[in-house]
C-alpha cells in the first residue's frame, strides 16, 4: 500500500513509507522474539491459534475504523453495531431457525444499514461524527439489550459454530476470512475510483468536492463500509466463541483507534495502510498475550495499550509535522526559483 | 412570544421537561411522591456535577473521555482512603479531588505540550488510568466505610438532599467562574478561538491545562458524591457516565466547539435525563431500553437545536 519513496515523490507519500507500517512491522518481529525467549509456551501450536484468532477479529474491527478515519471521520459506533448484529445473527438462528448462511448475510446487511444511518445523520444535521455517533452507539447498544434483556444466544446451529473453529493446515478459517477482507480493501482503495475519492476527501474536503466528488454521497457510503465490517466483525467473534454475547463489542473502542494509529493511518484523514492495521492488531494482540505468557496480572492491559495509543498518537504527530516542514521547504525553494508574481 | 421563545437558548430542553413531566404527573401519580422526587434529585445532582466536568472541557473546545476512569480512580482512592488509611472524610475527600485534578491536569499537559490529537489523549489516558486503577485495586470495592461519612449521602437540609444541596453550590461556583471571573472569560475566549485568544495576550494552553484540571476535580466531586450515595466505592463506579455528561450540556446549549457554557441549561439537561430513566421506570418499560431511548432523545435535541439556531439566523431574530 506504501507510495514508492523515491527521491521525486511528493514529500507527503516520503515521509508516509517511511512511517507507520513499517515501524510496526519491526515492533512485531522485536516483540515476538523476546516473547519466544522469555516464555516458552509463546511458541506452541495451542498459543499460535489463540493469537491468530483474536487477529482475525481485532483486524477486522480495526479496518471498520479505519476506513473513516481515511475518510475524515471516526465512528464511536463499531462496537454497539458489532454486539447488535451478533445478537440478531445468534437469535435469527437459534429463535427463528434460519440458516446460518442466510442469517450472516442478514446481519451483515443490517451492519451496512445501522452504519449508513451514521453516514445520513453526519451528512444531513452537519453535526460532527463524534456527537452522531455516541448517540447512536447508545442506540444501538440499547437495541442489543432491549432483544436480549442481556442474556446471550447459547443454542447455535453445530454448523455455524463448527465453521469458528474450522482450520485449513492449522491456519484457521476465521483468519483466512480476515484476509480476503483486507485484500478486498485494498483492491477497493488502489484499483478503485470510489476508494481514491475516499482518500481525497479525507485528506481534503473542500478541494474534493471542487473536484468532483460527491462528498455527501461518498461519506454515507464510509459509514456504510464500516457498519457492514463492524458487523463481520460480530459474526467473526460470534462464531469463535460459539455464543451470541450482548457484551460482543463493549471493549472494542480502544484497539479500534490503536491498531490504525499504530499501524501509520492518519488521524487526520487521506492516507491508511492496510498492512500497517494488521501489524497493528498483531502489536496489540501481542501485548496482551506476553502479558499472560509472562504471568502479569492481566488488569495491566489497558494500561499498557492506552501506553501505546499516546505513543502510536505522538509517532502520528510527528509524521504530520514532518510532512509540513517538507512542503514548507518545497514551497520555499520553489519560490525562489519561480519569477516573482505580481501584487 | 413566539420570537422570544426561539430566541431563549434553553426553549427546547424547558418544552421537553414541561411536557414530559406532565405526562408523568398525570400518568403515575407516584411521580410526584416524596419518596420518587428524593431519588430524582439524588440523580440530578451527581450527574449535573458529571455534566460540569464535561463542560469545563467543552468550554475550550476539548473533550474529557477519560472523566470515567478519574471518578473510578477518585472514588476508589476515597474509599481507600477512608477505609484502609483511616483518614476522616473531608480529608480523604479533599486528598481524592487534589487527585482527580492531578490526574486531569496530566491529560492537559500531555494535550498542549505534545500537540497529539486531544481526542486520542484523552482516549489514551482513559483507558491508562482505568488499568492503572483495576492494577492497583485489584478490582477490589471498599464496603466499610465510616458511617458518619455514608450519612451524607443521606442527610437532609431542610427536607433538601444535602447532595443536591452540594451540587447546586458547585454549580453556583462554576457559574461565578465563567461569569464574573477573568479566568472563565479567558477559558471562554480560548474555546471560541484559541488563534484570537493567543493574539489578545491569554496563554491559551495554560488555560487548557485548568480546564482539564478543573474537569478532573469535578469529576472526582461527583465519584465521592457517588460513594457517600452508594455506601462503597467500586472500580464500576462512573462507568455509565459518558454518554450524559455530553447530553446534559449539549441538551442545555452548550456548544461542543467551546466559547459557549450554560450551566442552568446543564442542570435542566441533568434533570430531563433524569426524569425520562425515572418515567421508563414508573412505567415499568425494561430498563434495557434506557439507553436506545436516550440516544434518539440526544439526536433530537441536536437536530431540534441546529434547526432552532438556524431559524434564528435566517429571520434576523
Amino acid at each position: 500500500m506504501t507510495a514508492p519513496a523515491s527521491p521525486g515523490a511528493p514529500p507527503r507519500a516520503r515521509v508516509r513509507s517511511s512511517g507507520g507500517p513499517r515501524g510496526a512491522g519491526i515492533a512485531v518481529v522485536v516483540l515476538a522474539v523476546a516473547l519466544s525467549v522469555a516464555a516458552p509456551q509463546f511458541l506452541s501450536v495451542d498459543n499460535f491459534q489463540v493469537i491468530a484468532y483474536s487477529v482475525a477479529n481485532l483486524a477486522v474491527v480495526a479496518f471498520a475504523q479505519m476506513v473513516v478515519l481515511a475518510a475524515g471521520g471516526m465512528d464511536l459506533s463499531v462496537g454497539a453495531i458489532g454486539g447488535l448484529t451478533a445478537v440478531i445473527v445468534g437469535g435469527l438462528m437459534e429463535v427463528l431457525h434460519v440458516p446460518p448462511l442466510i442469517a450472516v448475510l442478514v446481519g451483515l446487511a443490517l451492519g451496512g444499514v445501522a452504519g449508513a444511518i451514521n453516514g445520513v445523520l453526519v451528512v444531513r444535521t452537519g453535526l460532527s461524527a463524534f456527537i452522531v455517533t455516541l448517540a447512536t452507539a447508545s442506540v444501538y447498544t440499547g437495541l442489543n439489550l432491549g432483544i436480549t434483556s442481556g442474556k446471550p444466544f447459547y443454542y447455535l446451529p453445530d454448523s455455524f459454530k463448527s465453521a469458528g473453529s474450522l482450520d485449513i493446515a492449522g491456519v484457521p478459517v476465521l483468519l483466512l476470512v480476515t484476509l480476503a477482507i483486507a485484500v478486498a480493501l485494498w483492491f477497493l482503495f488502489s484499483r478503485v475510483g470510489l476508494g481514491r475519492q475516499i482518500l481525497a476527501m479525507g485528506a481534503n474536503q473542500r478541494a474534493a468536492e471542487l473536484a468532483g466528488v460527491p462528498v455527501e454521497r461518498s461519506r454515507i457510503v464510509v459509514h456504510a463500509i464500516a457498519g457492514f465490517l463492524a458487523a463481520a466483525a460480530g459474526i467473526i467473534l460470534t462464531a469463535r466463541l460459539g455464543v451470541a454475547q450482548p457484551t460482543i463489542g463493549t471493549d472494542w473502542l480502544l484497539s479500534s483507534f490503536a491498531a490504525p494509529i499504530i499501524g501509520g493511518t492518519l488521524l487526520s484523514g487521506g492516507y491508511l495502510s492496510i498492512p500497517g492495521v494488521v501489524a497493528g492488531a498483531l502489536l496489540l494482540t501481542l501485548v496482551a498475550n506476553g502479558l499472560i505468557q509472562l504471568n502479569i496480572d492481566p488488569y495491566w492491559t489497558q494500561l499498557v495499550s492506552g501506553l501505546m495509543i499516546l505513543a502510536a498518537g505522538g509517532i502520528d504527530r510527528i509524521r504530520a509535522l514532518t510532512v509540513q516542514r517538507m512542503e514548507r521547504t518545497e514551497r520555499f525553494a520553489l519560490a525562489n526559483t519561480a519569477p516573482p508574481k505580481d501584487g | 412570544m413566539w420570537h422570544g421563545l426561539v430566541r431563549w437558548d434553553l426553549a427546547s430542553v424547558a418544552l421537553a421537561l414541561v411536557v414530559i413531566c406532565g405526562v408523568l404527573s398525570f400518568a403515575v401519580p407516584a411521580f410526584h411522591s416524596a419518596y420518587n422526587l428524593r431519588a430524582l434529585s439524588f440523580t440530578v445532582a451527581v450527574t449535573g456535577v458529571v455534566a460540569l466536568a464535561q463542560v469545563a472541557v467543552l468550554s475550550v473546545g476539548q473533550f474529557n473521555l477519560a472523566l470515567t476512569a478519574i471518578g473510578a480512580m477518585a472514588g476508589l482512592a476515597a474509599g481507600w482512603l477512608m477505609q484502609v488509611a483511616g483518614l476522616q472524610w473531608p480529608l480523604a475527600s479533599a486528598l481524592a479531588i487534589a487527585f482527580g485534578c492531578i490526574a486531569g491536569g496530566v491529560q492537559g499537559i500531555v494535550i498542549v505540550r505534545t500537540g497529539i490529537n486531544p481526542f486520542i489523549v484523552s482516549l489514551a489516558l482513559a483507558a491508562a488510568y482505568f488499568g492503572a486503577m483495576l492494577g492497583l485495586s485489584r478490582g477490589t470495592s471498599y464496603n466499610q466505610l465510616p458511617s458518619s461519612f455514608v450519612a451524607l449521602g443521606r442527610a437532609t437540609v431542610f427536607g433538601v438532599p444535602l447532595l443536591l444541596v452540594v451540587s447546586l453550590v458547585v454549580a453556583i461556583a462554576v457559574v461565578v467562574l465563567f461569569q464574573r471571573t477573568v479566568s472563565g472569560r479567558r477559558l471562554l475566549a480560548t474555546g471560541a478561538n484559541a488563534r484570537t485568544a493567543m493574539m489578545s495576550g491569554v496563554a491559551t494552553n495554560r488555560m487548557i491545562v485548568a480546564a482539564h484540571v478543573l474537569s478532573g476535580g469535578l469529576s472526582a466531586v461527583a465519584a465521592i458524591m457517588l460513594v457517600a450515595r452508594l455506601g462503597s466505592a467500586q472500580p464500576s463506579l462512573g462507568s455509565e457516565w459518558l454518554l450524559p455528561s455530553f447530553a446534559a450540556p449539549v441538551l442545555g446549549g452548550t456548544l461542543l466547539t467551546g466559547g459557549r457554557v450554560l450551566v442552568a441549561g446543564t442542570y435542566l439537561g441533568a434533570l430531563l435525563l433524569a426524569v425520562i430513566a425515572n418515567g421508563l421506570v414508573l412505567f415499568g418499560v425494561s430498563a434495557y431500553w434506557y439507553q436506545t431511548l436516550l440516544g434518539i432523545i440526544l439526536l433530537i435535541a441536536l437536530a431540534v437545536e441546529r434547526g432552532r439556531q438556524s431559524y434564528v439566523l435566517r429571520n434576523h431574530l
